[in-house]
């Protein structure tokens, strides 16, 4: 089921949490809205589901319009960032709610229900857990159940509000990826809010990107990666290096697209070597130019020529290899 | 804190026959106060009642008079107890899941039952019903009485108990917030269902400790109820009010024997508080380890 957003705002009190926001999702898409604190990504998520009306504009799913359906009619499927599992149900009971609360001519029997749940149950590998508390659930469980719970009612569309977000790293990690398998099985339109750039560009098809209630560039990771439309799109996509050419001036560019050598070079500037970071495969160092304070990052192969024997205080040169953009 | 005291034990120790002293001290004392203050005078009711033996005990509180009181206690009880479920539940949904202008003025006003000094509620009802209250004409032309009659006691219990249930519900249902509501209805729950099976079951233990709280009120309570009885014998007189009329009829030993049945109720109506309320605690407690 495709999504359209056209001319969305919402105020709160005189705050403008949304600012005249139009997007449309195709059928089968999975959207990630990136985004840093406070822009409105749980805002327009909440308005997408009903639980909030926009002050103006309207939501249509497959072109008909839903503005004035009521949350329960949308057949939404929501995952909050703190899960919001019935806490006074088992985690089988939770799965199974939204199957029990339909009409009695559309219900299930108690048997094919629980014949749904486990599969459920199965499909996000926690079928074991099925007697459980919410509480007695780790982060990643609880947020695996959340999900099964929003799937129970084979929704048309899956909203997902920061589903890793309370996770650490490497949980975070797997099941983003196993998310993206899962959308591969079923191929469910979805739209998921994140702050976290690597996590949108590794998961999603299309990245919206959203600062202070607008819209700054929607596209496939590479797309605004390679070509941001903004200075807010090239700094939130990654680090990056501005430096002046002059004092009106400056170019941007990111640490691993720096060139670097020991001895003078046409095109090469000079900068003292601040700090030489190893992390794995690259090893990170920080210079200092002369004509700026703002200090340069450059990201090199581990195993890298400059590198061999170099302290800090020495003299590097560098050279931006491929400059991205060169905003104002 | 470990290391200091595995460092040095005797300072530690020292340290801590001080605090036991001042502990020991401390608890004799509470023991003390409660017992000169609280089992003294339950002892004092209950021996009173039994000094003519079990037979006078039980005529005086199966005397007609008496079982009428009862009777009225429980009417009053059973009226306002649902009444304040219904309302409280109402008020606390309202308080913690809507925003709404004059909010804060509605929780303050719950809370006016227990600034306003019970008499002062008492007599408004009669300046309101009475004969020559506001509407007391109206009410005698269509021959309603409600001052020095049951509605008037019910009422004067309503007003006095209206906060307990809300109070107890509104930090309890603001803490939970609205999520696992907007969950329910996302899930394609109605109204009713969400409020079923999972508001209802995430306040039930506050619920019901405020009904206790509530409960134990209605039943005691004395100077609303007084002002508006009239105390007329074998018609508007609740346990407290008949109590009352017996000591000052220096009829004693009926006068406590009734005391020591409302005690009754009223140990009962505790031990239902305390189970409760060990429910909410245990409730909290995994809640927190969240
Ligand atoms: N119910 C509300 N009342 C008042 N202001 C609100 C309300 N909900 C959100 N806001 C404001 O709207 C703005 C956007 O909020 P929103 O929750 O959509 O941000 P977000 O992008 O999801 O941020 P985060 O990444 O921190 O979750 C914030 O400045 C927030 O303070
Ligand atoms: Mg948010």
């Amino acid at each position: 089921m495709s999504i359209q957003i056209s001319k969305v705002n919402k105020h709160f009190g005189a705050f403008q949490a949304l600012n005249n926001i139009d997007l449309n999702i195709q059928s089968g898409e999975l959207v990630a809205l990136l985004g840093p604190s406070g822009c409105g990504k749980t805002t327009l998520l909440r308005i997408i589901a009903g639980l909030e009306t926009p002050d103006t504009g309207r939501i249509a799913f497959h072109g008909e319009d839903v503005s004035n359906r009521e949350v329960r009619e949308r057949n939404v499927g929501f995952v909050f960032q703190h899960y919001a599992l019935f806490r006074h149900m088992t985690v089988f009971n939770n799965v199974a709610f939204g199957l029990r609360m339909k009409p009695k001519n559309e219900r299930p029997s108690e048997k094919i229900i629980a014949e749904k749940v486990h599969d459920l149950l199965n499909l996000v590998q926690l079928d074991w857990l099925a007697d459980r508390y919410p509480e007695q659930l780790s982060g990643g469980q609880r947020q695996r159940i959340a999900l099964a719970r929003a799937l129970a009612v084979e929704p048309k569309v899956l909203l997902l509000d920061e589903p890793f977000g309370a996770l650490d790293a490497k949980v975070r990690k797997e099941l983003r990826r196993w998310l993206a398998r899962l959308h591969e099985e079923v191929h469910l339109t979805s739209v998921f809010v994140t702050h976290d750039q690597e996590e949108a560009m590794e998961v999603a098809d299309r990245i919206v990107v959203m600062n202070k209630g607008v819209i700054e560039q929607i596209g496939a990771p590479a797309e605004v990666y390679e070509n941001p439309a903004s200075d807010f799109v090239y700094h939130f996509l990654g680090d990056s290096n501005r430096l002046y050419l002059d004092p009106e001036n400056h170019i941007l560019f990111r640490p691993h697209e720096v060139a670097l050598t020991r001895q003078a070079e046409a095109d090469y500037q000079a900068a003292e070597v601040r700090d030489i970071r190893p992390l794995g495969a690259i090893t990170r160092i920080t210079l200092k130019v002369n004509s700026q304070d703002e200090p340069i990052e450059a990201e090199v192969i581990k195993d890298h020529a400059s590198l061999n024997g170099l302290t800090r205080g020495q003299i590097l040169y560098f050279k931006p290899k491929a400059v991205t953009t060169a905003h104002q | 804190m470990t290391s200091t005291t595995l460092a040095n034990p005797s300072a530690a120790r020292v340290a801590q026959r001080g605090n036991v002293w001042g502990r020991r001290f401390l608890i004799a004392a509470a023991w003390l106060i409660f017992t000169l203050f609280l089992l003294l005078p339950l002892y004092v009711v209950v021996n009173e009642a039994l000094k003519q033996g079990l037979g006078t005990f039980f005529t005086s509180i199966l005397e007609p008079d008496a079982l009428s009181a009862l009777k009225l206690t429980l009417i009053a009880v059973g009226i306002s107890v649902p009444l304040n479920v219904v309302f409280g539940v109402a008020a606390a949904w309202c308080v913690s899941k809507y925003d709404f202008k004059g909010k804060s003025l509605l929780v303050t006003l719950i809370d006016l039952p227990f600034s306003v000094s019970p008499v002062i509620a008492g007599l408004i009802y009669v300046l309101m019903f009475g004969a020559q209250g506001w509407f007391g004409p109206w009410l005698q032309d269509h021959d309603i009485q409600i001052v020095f009659a049951v509605p008037g006691i019910v009422l004067a219990t309503i007003f006095v108990t209206v906060p307990f249930v809300a109070r107890e519900l509104i930090p309890l249902m603001q803490e939970q917030g609205t999520q696992e509501e907007e969950a329910a209805r996302l899930l394609g729950a109605n109204g009713w269902q969400m409020f079923w099976h999972v508001t209802l079951p995430n306040i039930k233990w506050g619920l019901i400790y405020g009904v206790v709280l509530c409960t134990a009120r209605a039943m005691g309570e004395f100077g609303a109820v007084s002002v508006v009885s009239g105390h007329i014998r074998g018609m508007t007189n609740t346990l407290p009010l008949h109590v009352e009329i017996l000591y000052n009829e220096y009829n004693h030993v009926a006068a406590f024997s009734v005391a020591s049945l409302l005690l009754a109720l009223a140990i009962f109506i505790l031990l239902l508080k305390q189970w409760s309320e060990s429910r909410i605690n245990r409730l909290k407690a995994s809640a927190a380890e969240e």
